[in-house]
């Protein structure tokens, strides 16, 4: 017989932050290789790779610094859930493909996002079941926030304002307000919420649940669904972007071999975009134009066009593609 | 664990529950004692044989706020307010009948600790590292019975057996890759897994559903 305990107040644990890298823009695509530990490095204007990084571990979330200058990886040990020396989110100059610096993430660190400032990288640490702040320029943890259970996917509002942290689990959203780094709202989603992605203007956030089969709609001011999308029959969602426009969502359907197109405002599916195996991490190009899909069982990226809604080009990379980061 | 992660998760939504779970010891039978001690608690989680479980949810009774969770095999109706995490005995032996292997060798259980797809693999090692053993059909079901009453009280405001086997009632994640429900008769509907005999665990020879 068991009676539990109240968990501590919301609150991070606090420090100070700073700095800021140098600049370079470059119309590239990255793509974290979970198997062969590598980095694929793709030229948008004739989608073909130009190179290839090796990371070693297992390459899943990767992020653009703002400036350009830098991608970030989050490592893991290549064996499931054990604790390697290189485990973190690393960082790669853009220029050189050489690595620059590594920040710690706890145990096997999935997914990130980088504030809009470039200064803190927001993490979550799955086995802990909390996400930290880390300052770029240092390296040093500013403070760590206890979310849900089993934390995954990581977002930052277009504002930098509020980080929502997913949470497998317990199927919860915290929302960490990065002006004090402290959770200050939590909301349920349908079960298994995996990524998160905000509108342009900040004003919506989107959150897959995979189980669930569905997206939340999300007031990203209120910190509250508004809405759920209930995605075509078996829909398994996991990752999503949204249109520079705002006006369409992109969600890759990993277990049905698609990316699946939402029309945001009616929130109805207006397409099924047959790609490669089991697509995860999606990108856009900056202009919308070009949809790019890691397909994680047959290897390879898909270039859609997101005009005609179709495949344009399929590209070999390595095992396992995961994540996928374009700019 | 379960009721561990599950407060947890109330905690993180502003809420409190009191998840009491009762384990009695071979041969007791004082439910009046169970009765009383259940009047105020949000849940109460039966981890008995089957005889046993029944009469106290008979005892139970419908009161609000009250969910039966039975983890151990039901061979028979049981008129109480009965949700069963484990699959009857009589559907055991049909999977293991059409699987067309020798039936001394394998047995079905719920989980296995060395399932790893779907987020099994971060639930054993969750557990391991806390328990300090390996997860079993009978400790996944332990936690999943706190996952599914919490998440239906803090979905629905209430854990009655109804809302939760109810046709628009919540699916549930079990970290077995598909979506969870209870049947009108209040058996969760759930994959399970053939597992070779043999030294140690065993083996999981395949998924079953």
């Amino acid at each position: 017989m068991k009676s539990l305990l109240l968990l501590p107040p919301l609150v991070c644990f606090l420090a100070a932050a700073q700095a800021n890298p140098g600049p370079a823009r470059r119309d590239l695509a990255f793509v974290s290789n979970e198997r062969s530990g590598t980095v694929s490095v793709i030229d948008t204007a004739k989608d073909e790779v130009v190179g290839t990084i090796l990371t070693g571990g297992r390459p899943r979330g990767i992020q653009w610094a703002p400036d350009g200058s830098r991608i970030y990886v989050a490592l893991s040990d290549a064996a499931l859930q054990t604790e390697g020396a290189d485990e973190g989110v690393v960082a790669f100059d853009v220029a050189t493909r050489k690595r620059v610096a590594r920040y710690e993430a706890g145990t096997d660190p999935e997914q990130f996002a980088v504030h809009p400032n470039g200064r803190r990288l927001y993490i979550s640490n799955e086995d802990a079941g909390t996400a930290s702040v880390t300052a770029v320029a240092t390296g040093k943890v500013l403070a760590t926030c206890l979310v849900g259970i089993e934390p995954e996917g990581v977002a930052i509002s277009p504002d930098g304002r509020f980080v929502y942290v997913t949470a497998e689990t317990s199927n919860t959203v915290s929302v960490i307000a990065t002006a004090t780094n402290k959770v200050i709202a939590s909301f349920l989603v349908d079960p298994r919420p995996r990524a998160a992605a905000f509108s342009p203007d900040g004003r919506r956030a989107y959150v897959t649940a995979e189980i669930g089969g569905t997206v939340a709609v999300v007031d990203a001011l209120k910190h509250r669904v508004i809405k759920t999308l209930k995605l075509p029959s078996g829909g398994k969602p996991v990752g999503i972007v949204v249109s520079p426009d705002g006006r369409t969502l992109y969600v890759a359907d990993g277990r049905g071999d698609a990316v699946l197109v939402l029309d945001a405002g009616s929130g109805q599916t207006t397409a099924t975009i047959p790609v490669g195996r089991r697509p995860w991490g999606l990108a856009l190009t900056r202009d919308g134009t070009k949809l790019y899909s890691a397909n994680g069982v047959s290897n390879t990226v898909s270039v859609v066009d997101t005009e005609t809604r179709r495949v344009v080009r399929s590209v070999r990379v390595g095992e396992g593609p995961w994540g996928v980061a374009v700019r | 664990m379960g009721s561990d992660e599950m407060d947890r998760t109330a905690s993180l939504l502003g809420r409190r529950f009191v998840l009491r779970e009762i384990r009695l010891a071979p041969g007791t039978t004082n439910i009046p004692a169970i009765a009383g001690a259940a009047a105020r608690p949000a849940f109460v989680l039966l981890d008995l044989e089957e005889d046993r479980a029944c009469r106290i949810a008979t005892a139970l009774g419908n009161a609000p706020h009250i969910v039966v969770f039975e983890a151990t095999v039901r061979s028979r109706p049981c008129p109480a307010p009965i949700l069963a995490l484990r699959l009857p005995g009589e559907r055991r032996a049909a999977l293991i009948q059409s699987a067309g292997v020798d039936t001394g060798s394998v047995h079905v259980d719920e989980w296995h600790d060395t399932l790893t797809r779907f987020g099994a693999q971060e639930l054993n090692e969750r557990y391991l590292r806390r328990e300090r053993t390996p997860m079993t059909g009978d400790s996944w079901a332990g936690w999943f019975a706190a996952k599914a009453a919490t998440e239906t009280a803090l979905r629905l405001d209430t854990v009655s057996r109804h809302a939760i086997v109810a046709l628009d009632g919540p699916s549930f994640d079990g970290h077995k890759g598909v979506s969870l429900r209870f049947d009108v008769s209040g058996v969760l509907v759930q994959p399970v897994y053939l597992i070779e005999k043999g030294t140690g665990r065993g083996k999981v020879l395949k998924e079953v559903s």
